[in-house]
């Protein structure tokens, strides 16, 4: 648990490893029409790896976006927006409709002993290999449109960057983990109770996450307050899955 | 603790420190592979192998077959192994050459030249393409070479983080500062670079939280990536006492917490040894030490592994 004093936007990996394992209960618990979850441990480190298809008919539009408010003093506010707007002219630029029907995106969320975080790694599946691994792919198949400014603000170029995998040292995408601390004090402030490194893990889904498209289906979101453990308050009952 | 002599004699010996070089163009884009000169070079060990590529894309230019090719499509291999550009280039030639680390004879750090015994492995012999770039080992860089600059800032940033629990000191550096920084690493000048690296080497009023010290594991080629050069990387909290007590953590007493397999003893090394620059760097050194005086340009203490 992140005591109000404690969290200052870090979680421990014991904690992330717990989050992890926590998620990933859920998620078989959960109906994902098209979304899968993997829990996978490699070098004694724990991580998820979340994979969904490449909507490239969604292109440049907050589809499924997960949206947490953190700034008032009640239980997170927890949305799901699956509308489905056609962005005809985005679409247009992409691929052939085969290419689309195979494309996918390729979540890894590792741990930052380094930042104490959790870090957002990508691939994208199934396009031309110089698309799948252009910057600019992401911005137009991922980032949603009212977060490229603050994206791209971020470094010397743009807080979505390429880097080789930690683990298997494949080039892949990045959300630099340098401000995610700060992002999270920020969230976790206005939660006026004890926060479990699940919904930690949650609450970074919708401010990492939601920044390059990764979101989890409510019912997986409200699931992380039911079971674990009882020493949250939670504000509001709710049901256990 | 080191002496303030002994500290600055040590991190002038490791500025200088530098590698021949003979890189020759890969043999299926050269039109006359016979004929074309190697190009030769004394480089840095700290600096980064891509600051070269302007001047051999120009060295290379008339014996390229495809001419359109662009200096920043250039990338590096040593016996089929591609290099990361973002490492420095003694960090590549320690983990990658297979030339064994000089051992310190005395604690006189004017003997532990790192050239003593790897002339057989000198010139260090590279291969440079600007095609068929390795997509499933290096990071693939835009036109300007704006990548490099930031795979370093970042890494700086992260460095900055483990020391203070805050990536404030490079971020409050002026943008001038900070452009005077990446031109002194570029041009490896260490006038222009040690007063900035200082300040955030010596942050003002906040104790060394950790070092940042990134260990180098040597793994064999896997089946699906036979050539992919990729290493296995170990990080902790590595902080300046140990823990529980006021005793300075040593090297030694670092490595065998880290990775008590390799390092069973924490004063001797028994199966592995610690390389560093070069050379084997003894157990009983501190991390603090080490971290004032012989880290990497980008603040990190980047430490190969190699078995006994």
């Amino acid at each position: 648990m992140f005591s109000q004093q404690e969290h200052c936007g870090f979680i421990t990996e014991q904690k992330f490893d717990e989050a992890c394992q926590r998620l990933a209960q859920l998620a078989i618990g959960t109906n994902l029409p098209d979304s899968r979850v993997e829990i996978r441990r490699d070098e004694g480190h724990r991580y998820l790896i979340i994979s969904r298809p490449l909507q490239l008919d969604h292109l440049r539009q907050p589809s499924a976006r997960l949206a947490i408010s953190g700034s008032g003093e009640e239980t997170p506010d927890i949305s799901v927006d699956r509308s489905n707007v056609e962005d005809e002219d985005v679409a247009a630029v992409h691929h052939s409709s085969a290419s689309q029907a195979s494309s996918s995106v390729r979540y890894h969320i590792l741990y930052s002993i380094s930042y104490q975080v959790p870090v957002l790694y990508f691939f994208l599946h199934g396009l031309p290999t110089l698309k799948a691994r252009n910057v600019d792919t992401v911005y137009h198949a991922l980032v949603p449109q009212h977060l490229q400014d603050e994206a791209k603000a971020v470094g010397v170029m743009g807080g979505i960057g390429m880097t080789n995998h930690p683990i298997n040292g494949i080039p892949c995408f990045w959300v630099h983990p340098c401000n995610t601390a700060e992002a999270m004090k920020d969230m976790l402030k206005g939660i006026e109770r004890e926060v479990s490194p699940a919904e930690y893990l949650m609450i970074w889904f919708g401010k990492v996450g939601a920044s390059v498209g990764l979101s989890l289906p409510i019912e997986m979101i409200s699931g992380t307050n039911a079971g674990g453990s009882k020493t949250y308050d939670l504000g509001e009952p709710r049901d256990e899955i | 603790m080191t002496s303030t002599k002994e500290a600055k004699n040590l991190l002038s010996c490791i500025w200088d420190g530098s590698l021949p070089l003979e890189i020759r163009l890969s043999a299926s884009e050269c039109r006359i592979y016979d004929q074309a000169d190697p190009y030769l070079i004394q480089y840095p060990r700290l600096s980064y192998l891509p600051f070269l590529l302007p001047h051999l894309h120009a060295f290379f230019a008339p014996s390229f077959i495809d001419p359109e090719v662009i200096p920043y499509d250039g990338w590096f291999s040593f016996e089929d192994v591609p290099l990361k550009w973002q490492y420095p280039l003694g960090l590549l030639y320690d983990l990658v050459s297979g030339a064994s680390p000089s051992q310190a004879s005395g604690l006189d750090v004017e003997d532990r030249s790192p050239l003593d015994k790897q002339d057989e492995h000198l010139p260090w012999r590279l291969t440079l393409h600007f095609t068929e770039w390795p997509e499933h080992a290096l990071v693939r860089p835009d036109a300007e070479g704006k990548m490099l600059h930031d795979a370093f800032i970042n890494s700086v940033k992260e460095a900055d983080f483990l020391r203070n629990g805050t990536a404030k000191g490079i971020m409050s550096l002026s943008k001038d500062d900070s452009t005077k920084l990446w031109n002194a690493v570029q041009e490896h000048d260490f006038e222009s670079f040690d007063p900035i690296s200082r300040r955030l080497l010596y942050a003002q009023g906040a104790p060394l939280r950790h070092v940042p010290l990134k260990i180098y594991l040597p793994s064999s080629p896997t089946v699906s990536e036979p050539t992919s050069g990729h290493l296995r990387v170990v990080q902790s909290l590595i902080t300046p006492s140990t823990p529980g007590s006021r005793e300075p953590q040593s090297l030694g007493t670092a490595l065998h917490a880290l990775l008590p397999s390799l390092f069973p003893s924490r004063r001797t090394p028994i199966l592995a040894k610690a390389v560093l620059h070069g050379a084997v760097v003894p157990m009983g050194a501190l991390v603090e030490d080490l971290m004032r005086t012989a880290a990497y340009l980008d603040g990190w203490v980047h430490l190969g592994v190699v078995m006994m």
